[in-house]
């Protein structure tokens, strides 16, 4: 168990290095700022010839409702995505590339922690301090923006709702982890795994983008998902999460894999600090 | 004590970023424009209904008529609307009744849905309304600004309990 003890201890230090004042409060600033934005206009228009019929008012009023949340939620994480590859680089530079120039590096694989436990240990730290910054900034926007709007809608939906909100942070941020960490153990010299893991992953936005009716990628992959699993309905908003709705998650998921198990025969077979 | 401190800290970050949005944006006027035709297939339609979502912003409704015919205009606020939904009478907060067009300020609106009840006995009218929202939103500035508060609080908590053990030293001496 003292492997377990080790690691544990080593995870701590990397998520308190990066979670450090103020520059988690800052990055936290920057993200429900961006995220802060207002949904789009909605109406919905019908007529009726007695307005004792509820029916119609009624529909109009949830289809409203629906609509309203659904543009809060749909798009989000996708309109963060250059915040998103900017600060993922950002915190793996901090973590590897950063101590590696200190020469702290060197010392960190002195430490009796296995070298595939430190990889673990700063990838899981970058990628849960990033949900965290993404998550947090998001539900915080869509709790002030759509409160009211939770008052006609049902409390299922609403879960639902955040639960896609979830899902997706936690897949974008294992995404732009796996990439920039495994970038910036890759790359040695100063400074320059910063500019390749923002380049790299920035331009996922345009090849998702063309690839879109191909094989969709992150970020467009996030919009064809809320696409399949949010379905607005008269009714209230609809969830379908069926294997077939996750569909367009696991061409990025497998990437992010592969990437993660290229990192880890790297750092553990091959990578060497002089 | 650490924990509370830093809790603080995201309380300042979250407020603050949703509050420097609400002040940025405040100065923009949002518009709502729509042209409602009450010619509508062979229905003996009357009411024309316009639901939306406002925020607590200064509000202005235009109306503009393509003929001179007469029109009522009733708008409804979200805590209406349940009532409405629940009985016969058709509760309001503002009524118009107007032949040529319209220009009048609502004023600050409570956020939340709303409806616009257009009543119309001429089906060849058609009604291109518009709603402008400025100025800041106070709701989620009053919650910014609690929540700004509590986070200060929470921060300099450990600084606070330093002086207030320090303030009983001194009493007791």
């Amino acid at each position: 168990m003292p492997i377990l003890r080790w690691f544990k201890a080593y995870f701590l230090k990397q998520i308190k290095n990066l979670m450090r004042t103020p520059y988690f409060e800052i990055m936290l600033l920057i993200f429900t700022f961006q995220a802060s934005g207002r949904p789009n206009i909605h109406y919905t228009i019908s007529f009726t010839s007695n307005l004792t019929d509820s029916f119609s008012l009624k529909d109009s009023v949830m289809v409203l409702a629906v609509q309203t949340y659904f543009s809060s939620i749909s798009g989000k994480i996708a309109s963060l995505y250059p915040l998103i590859v900017f600060f993922s680089s950002i915190l793996s530079y901090l973590e590897i590339s950063y101590y590696r120039d200190i020469g702290f590096l060197k010392t960190e694989f002195s430490f009796p922690v296995k070298r595939g436990s430190m990889y673990l240990a700063k990838l899981l730290a970058s990628c849960l301090t990033l949900s965290i910054l993404i998550f947090s900034s998001i539900l915080f926007s869509i709790t002030i923006n759509c409160f009211k709007i939770f008052q006609i809608m049902d409390s299922l939906s609403v879960l639902q709702g955040f639960l896609v909100i979830f899902i997706e942070t936690l897949l974008i941020a294992l995404f732009t982890s796996s990439i920039s960490t495994l970038i910036s153990f890759m790359v040695k010299w100063s400074g320059i795994p910063l500019v390749i893991s923002i380049s790299t992953l920035y331009s996922f936005e345009f090849i998702s983008l063309s690839l879109r009716s191909i094989i969709p990628l992150f970020p467009e992959g996030l919009r064809i998902f809320e696409e399949k699993v949010m379905l607005p309905t008269i009714k209230g908003m609809r969830f379908s999460f069926s294997l077939n709705s996750f569909e367009p998650l696991f061409p990025s998921l497998l990437i992010s894999l592969i990437v993660f198990f290229l990192g880890y025969y790297y750092v553990t077979r091959r990578m060497q600090i002089s | 004590m650490k924990f509370v401190t830093k809790i603080g800290l995201i309380l300042i970050s979250l407020s603050f970023a949703n509050l420097l949005e609400n002040l940025i944006f405040s100065t923009i006027s949002a518009y709502y424009t729509v042209n409602m035709g009450f010619m509508q297939d062979s229905e003996n339609w009357r009411y024309g209904i316009y639901v939306t979502y406002l925020h607590n912003r200064e509000t202005r409704l235009l109306v503009d008529l393509k003929e001179s015919s007469k029109i009522g205009i009733i708008a409804i606020s979200q805590s209406q609307i349940e009532e409405l939904l629940a009985g016969d009478e058709v509760p309001y907060f503002a009524c118009f009744n107007f032949t040529g067009g319209l220009d009048k300020t609502l004023g600050r609106v409570d956020r939340g849905i709303y409806i616009f009840i257009f009543d119309s006995t001429n089906r060849d009218q058609v009604a291109r309304f518009q709603l402008v929202q400025s100025g800041f939103e106070f709701d989620t500035l009053y919650i910014d600004i609690v929540l700004l508060a509590l986070g200060l609080t929470l921060a300099l908590l450990p600084i606070l309990n330093h002086y207030f053990k320090e303030g009983l030293k001194w009493t007791r001496s």
